[in-house]
């Protein structure tokens, strides 16, 4: 579904991802693991389209040229991310937001619950005064009303308790068949509960080893590098 | 035009300023006075408010500037004692200057007031100027002011982020421009 062949990316001129191959199909997990400052969340962003990411190679998303798309027609193609920090955005509301994608309102009302967030959240403002945990679970709240083909989780661990990760692990579980899965982290202890299908390791902008989740544990007792 | 407003007991109104305006805003005793700004012209304009005992004086502006400028200088005179004023100006700019220059007196012997000013700008291109001047005679310390001033174009991350949620760039902007003219305090008034 999601195909990657020796992309590249510099940002800056400065050369981020050098030669990355990856493919993803729907109902696989990939948990892709470094060091800080490796490329993990340069790749996520580089296949969003973030502005200033110059991105070479090929990018498909099933059959059709993702690289040449804007932000916006990769996410009507199918990408979505979730953000390692969401903005809290006034001037909108949860719902108003999510209506982009889907006037659903009983689903969402739905998710809202089984997200365990506030009741009045839909006409909240975007993310105003909401907590690190409460801003991830909005991302798959969105996720899940965005029905897409692909899905990034970007640090997804980042500002959550263990509830809320809880919650994060039941969803990812829940839906994997759905989508295909692209899982950032550098806890390996958070990967596990998502029981990916494939761990890789990205060093020097590629992916240097692949292999399942029992990479995890290699990597609990001696850390990235194979020896 | 020369507009002179007296205020007894209570004003709610908006104002649609044109090339050339001085407004006075005299509030009396007790009164209590709301006001809405906008032009759609463009406009170099000054407001003077004079305040008396427990006055009460609220002004908001607006100003969404394409292609023309916008010059607005308020002057607010604390006459009486617990008179309070809240001033809050916001502009946004496309290929537009603005300047705002605001200007609270307090008096020595005037106590218990209550004075605040705020105003934003969002530069919407590289064609825009904004100035911002902020200036406060305050003579007793017996007094609550505050000043607060903001210049910068619209949040990079914040655009990305709603692109990525499926909007149009022109959608996005929209979106944060909603955001910045949004929040307004009423601080005094019900």
């Amino acid at each position: 579904m999601l195909e990657i062949k020796n992309l590249q990316v510099e940002i800056q001129d400065k050369k981020i991802i050098d030669g990355l191959d990856l493919t993803v199909n729907k109902g696989e997990v990939h948990a892709i693991i470094g060091t800080n400052g490796c490329g993990k969340s340069t790749l996520a962003n580089a296949l969003v389209g973030k502005n200033d990411y110059e991105a070479k190679g090929t990018v498909t998303l099933s059959g059709e040229d993702i690289l040449a798309m804007d932000i916006t027609e990769r996410a009507k193609a199918g990408l979505f991310m979730s953000f390692q920090s969401p903005p809290s955005i006034p001037g909108i509301t949860n719902y108003k937001l999510v209506q982009h994608y889907s006037t659903e309102v009983q689903k969402y009302k739905q998710d809202i619950k089984s997200l365990n967030l506030l009741d009045d959240w839909a006409s909240r403002e975007f993310n105003e005064g909401a907590s690190g945990g409460e801003r991830k679970k909005n991302e798959l709240l969105q996720l899940l009303q965005a029905n897409p083909k692909i899905v990034i989780l970007d640090e997804v661990d980042t500002g959550l308790d263990v509830d809320a990760l809880k919650t994060v692990s039941k969803i990812v579980n829940e839906y994997k068949s759905k989508y295909g899965w692209i899982v950032i982290s550098h806890n390996t202890k958070v990967l596990k509960e998502l029981n990916p299908t494939f761990v890789h390791i990205i060093s020097n902008g590629k992916i240097n080893e692949t292999s399942d989740v029992t990479l995890l544990d290699r990597i609990d007792k001696q850390g990235f590098a194979n020896e | 035009m020369n507009n002179h407003y007296v205020v007894d007991k209570h004003l709610d109104c908006k104002i649609n300023l044109s090339e050339h305006d001085a407004i006075s805003i005299d509030v009396k005793r007790d009164a209590k006075a709301c006001i809405f700004f906008k032009t759609s012209t463009g406009t170099k304009s000054t407001i003077n408010v004079e305040l008396q005992e427990n006055a009460v004086c609220e002004m908001f502006g607006f100003f969404k500037n394409k292609s023309f400028d916008t010059d607005i200088k308020t002057i607010v005179v604390h006459h009486g004692k617990k008179s309070k004023c809240n001033q809050d100006f916001r502009f946004i700019n496309k290929k537009s200057n603005t300047s705002f220059e605001g200007k609270i007196v307090i008096p020595k012997h005037i106590t218990g007031c209550e004075s605040h000013m705020l105003n934003k700008n969002i530069l919407l291109d590289n064609q825009s100027d904004a100035f911002s001047k902020p200036e406060l005679e305050i003579h007793n310390d017996d007094t609550i002011c505050t000043h607060g001033c903001t210049i910068g174009a619209l949040d990079e991350e914040h655009l990305f982020y709603l692109q990525h949620r499926g909007l149009t760039y022109d959608q996005a902007v929209e979106v944060l421009i909603q955001g910045f003219t949004h929040n307004r305090v009423r601080r005094f008034y019900d």
